[in-house]
């Protein structure tokens, strides 16, 4: 039997700059004038959930996941029968808990014991059955001593511990859970999970909405994936994180490729320029022409360009190795930086550079044409370099990649700082700023379970 | 409307327990407790004294005895419309998180106040003996029940029709307080009934059910008679209907207070 049936359920609100103006009495009255047209347009409303659908079988772990906004909250408000569909219906056997929010109902002033009750007794638990698992609920929540202290006293740590530890005693026949699992140190939500799987172990049916992907491959038995509130595909959940996941990078995707659009517009209008280069006279020292303030720029991007513009670089480009534009790559694939450039004033031997830096001013990697013994006479026209890294092995971040081209003494062309960026990612959570190609050898005789990184 | 009734019925432990956390979060860290129950009234009561007794010299007897008779039911009218208008406002955010009937927030402002309320007799009573007069026990074993199963029943419909309203007009919070100023003033509690002009206890009296309330306190605690019980029955059904057109009110309102809160 299923435990929830929903059929074509849609949410929508109201606008709400709408709704905003009907909430004093002069605005009630004059609402009808506008009302019966605006009820018919469409564009008056924000759908949170459109025809929704869904089944969940008793005794399934179910897992909603989806984007911020995507409207995981609202299924779930639905499916707890805190909120209304607009359109649509829904059905639930069997008793429903849902928690949305830890230690709803807790009042500052009373103490410990005292917010136990009312939170119980708010989750639909009896008198009865707080007193009798008191004791255990206020071992679980490790907060002894302080148990008859005004909880205004309690650090926030301890509060979700209290919430925790009256909310895993609910035990209704359907639980629905809204992002509150992830509180408290490693050994307490070790104790919450163990919770959910006993609570699991005996056929009830589990509801969840997390960002915690990893916990959703774990518990879950299926998933389904919320974007703009419709379900884009449902099944196992470890098939629907993977969706959820290639879906994350085609929007990482299009918003870096929104970036440089808006960084490579700024470049050709001049807005990303250093202030008057001070003359090689006054500054006879090559190296220091480098140290410049950076100029602070819009939307506070620290791009900076600066140089004297004989020889321009155009544009930086991405590609992989089948040479598709890109912005985002995996940890270990190939990348190809493209510069084009252009010449104003022909130029003898120039250098080019690269450098790939981390938001955090880190330098993770340079080099430059000198650096690498390729000396180049002289430069008339235009033209493309292309930078080969058979296997970019950065970890996952962001990253910039700054590229310049001066002269031999360190006159600078052009140079350009922080205004291209690339995207790792990765399958591993291993930690640093590169992984070394390496493999585990161990000398002694053992089995060992090789399974997947994701797994 | 049945269903409703018998499902906030079924919340009556969630209504006892958050009246019970009122009560002691009101006066926790306080140094007098739960006594500011009994104090506050009387600080009224000695405030109107002082206004009215000593200023402009109002020649009654035992004015304070009938202040207090007045003054304190009243107490608890206005305090649950203000606290019970409010009251799915303020507790809204629980509606958002947990599964319970709405009506539970605007009944357990009323409820604690009643609490306060039920407290301020014993010592209404005290004073009552202090001043030399007597209650008659039949009186006050009949009549007093019925007269604050009234009162609930009144101040009830007015506040769930008030806390669904307030929802979507706020502008009722400001509006509320100074109507029942307004109210106050225009009851006969801090003067006799008789003191009101011919012309005008028609609106002020006959057609104020809180002054048949009030009237029929000051009836067993003060003037030592049987309260006028067509006035009571008029005002008993009164507030019935009002209720059934409330809550119906409510009911019509209540899908939206999720979203609104």
């Amino acid at each position: 039997m299923d435990s929830v049936q929903i059929d074509e359920v849609s949410k929508y609100y109201r606008k709400y700059s709408k709704l905003k103006s009907f909430q004093t009495i002069k605005s009630a009255f004059v609402r009808d004038l506008w009302n019966k047209k605006s009820l018919k347009n469409r564009d008056n409303f924000f759908y949170a959930l459109k025809d929704v659908s869904l089944n969940i079988g008793q005794g399934t772990t179910f897992g909603i996941i989806g984007a911020n906004g995507a409207g995981k909250s609202t299924l779930l408000k639905i499916i707890a029968g805190l909120t209304m569909p607009s359109q649509g219906w829904i059905k639930t056997n069997g008793r429903i808990s849902a928690l949305i929010e830890l230690g709803t109902g807790f009042h500052p002033e009373i103490s410990g014991r005292e917010n136990i009750f009312v939170n119980g007794i708010m989750l639909g638990l009896t008198k009865k059955q707080i007193r009798e698992k008191y004791d255990e609920i206020v071992e679980f929540s490790e907060l002894g001593e302080f148990i008859d202290n005004p909880i205004k006293t309690y650090s926030s740590g301890m509060l979700m511990r209290l919430g925790f530890s009256v909310a895993v005693n609910v035990d209704p026949d359907i639980l629905i859970i809204d992002e509150v699992l992830a509180v408290g140190d490693i050994s307490f939500s070790r104790k919450c999970l163990e919770r959910i799987s006993n609570f699991k172990a005996r056929g009830k049916t589990i509801v969840l909405v997390t960002h915690d992907l990893g916990m959703v491959n774990n518990i879950c038995n299926e998933a389904i994936l919320l974007d703009k509130g419709m379900i884009i595909e449902r099944g196992e959940s470890y098939k629907v994180v993977d969706s959820y996941m290639s879906l994350v990078l085609k929007k990482e995707e299009e918003n870096i490729k929104d970036q440089q659009k808006k960084l490579s517009e700024l470049i050709k209008e001049g807005e990303v320029q250093k202030a008057e280069l001070p003359s090689l006279e006054e500054k006879p020292e090559a190296e220091e022409l480098v140290t410049f303030e950076p100029v602070q720029k819009k939307d506070q991007i620290n791009a900076t360009r600066w140089g004297s513009k004989e020889i321009e670089i155009e544009s930086v480009v991405f590609k992989n190795l089948h040479e598709d534009e890109r912005f985002t790559f995996v940890c270990g694939e190939a990348m190809i930086a493209e510069i084009r450039y252009k010449v104003n004033e022909p130029v003898s031997e120039p250098v080019f550079g690269v450098g790939i830096f981390r938001p955090d001013g880190v330098n993770v990697y340079g080099s430059n044409t000198r650096i690498e013994d390729i000396w180049i006479n002289k430069v008339e026209r235009d033209g493309i370099l292309r930078i080969v890294f058979e296997e970019l092995t950065l970890l996952a971040g962001q990253y910039y990649f700054d590229v310049a081209v001066h002269s031999m003494t360190g006159h600078p062309y052009d140079y350009q700082s922080k205004i291209h960026t690339f995207r790792m990612n990765t399958n591993f959570t291993d930690v640093g700023v590169f992984r070394p190609p390496h493999t585990w050898e161990f000398s002694g005789n053992f089995e060992m379970n090789k399974s997947s990184p994701l797994g | 409307m049945i269903k409703n009734i018998k499902d906030v019925f079924k919340y009556r432990t969630l209504i006892g327990t958050l009246v019970e956390r009122e009560l002691k979060a009101r006066y926790r860290g306080s140094l007098l407790g739960l006594f500011w129950s009994f104090i506050n009234p009387l600080l009224l009561v000695l405030v109107y004294f002082i206004a009215f007794k000593i200023c402009l010299r109002q020649n009654m007897e035992n004015y304070a005895v009938f202040l207090f008779v007045g003054i304190l039911p009243w107490t608890w009218f206005s305090s649950s419309m203000l606290e019970g208008a409010n009251s799915i406002l303020v507790g809204g955010h629980y509606l958002k998180k947990v599964l319970f009937p709405s009506e539970t927030l605007p009944i357990v402002a009323i409820c604690s106040n009643f609490v306060h309320f039920i407290l301020g007799i014993p010592i209404l009573m005290m004073v009552v003996g202090a001043a030399g007069k007597t209650i008659n026990t039949y009186h006050f074993l009949i009549y007093f029940p019925i007269i604050v199963i009234i009162q609930m029943l009144f101040t009830l419909s007015l506040v769930i029709l008030f806390s669904a309203l307030t929802v979507h007009f706020r502008d009722i919070q400001h509006l509320l307080i100074n109507f029942l100023t307004l109210w106050f003033f225009s009851s006969p509690i801090i003067y006799p009934q008789e003191m009101v002009p011919e012309k005008i206890s028609y609106i002020l009296i006959k057609f104020n059910p809180m002054a048949h309330i009030v009237i029929a306190y000051q009836d067993i605690f003060f003037y030592e008679r049987v309260p006028t019980l067509r006035n009571l029955g008029y005002t008993a059904v009164f507030s019935l209907l009002l209720f059934f057109l409330s809550y119906a009110v409510y009911n019509k309102l209540r899908d939206t207070f999720v979203e609104e809160v």
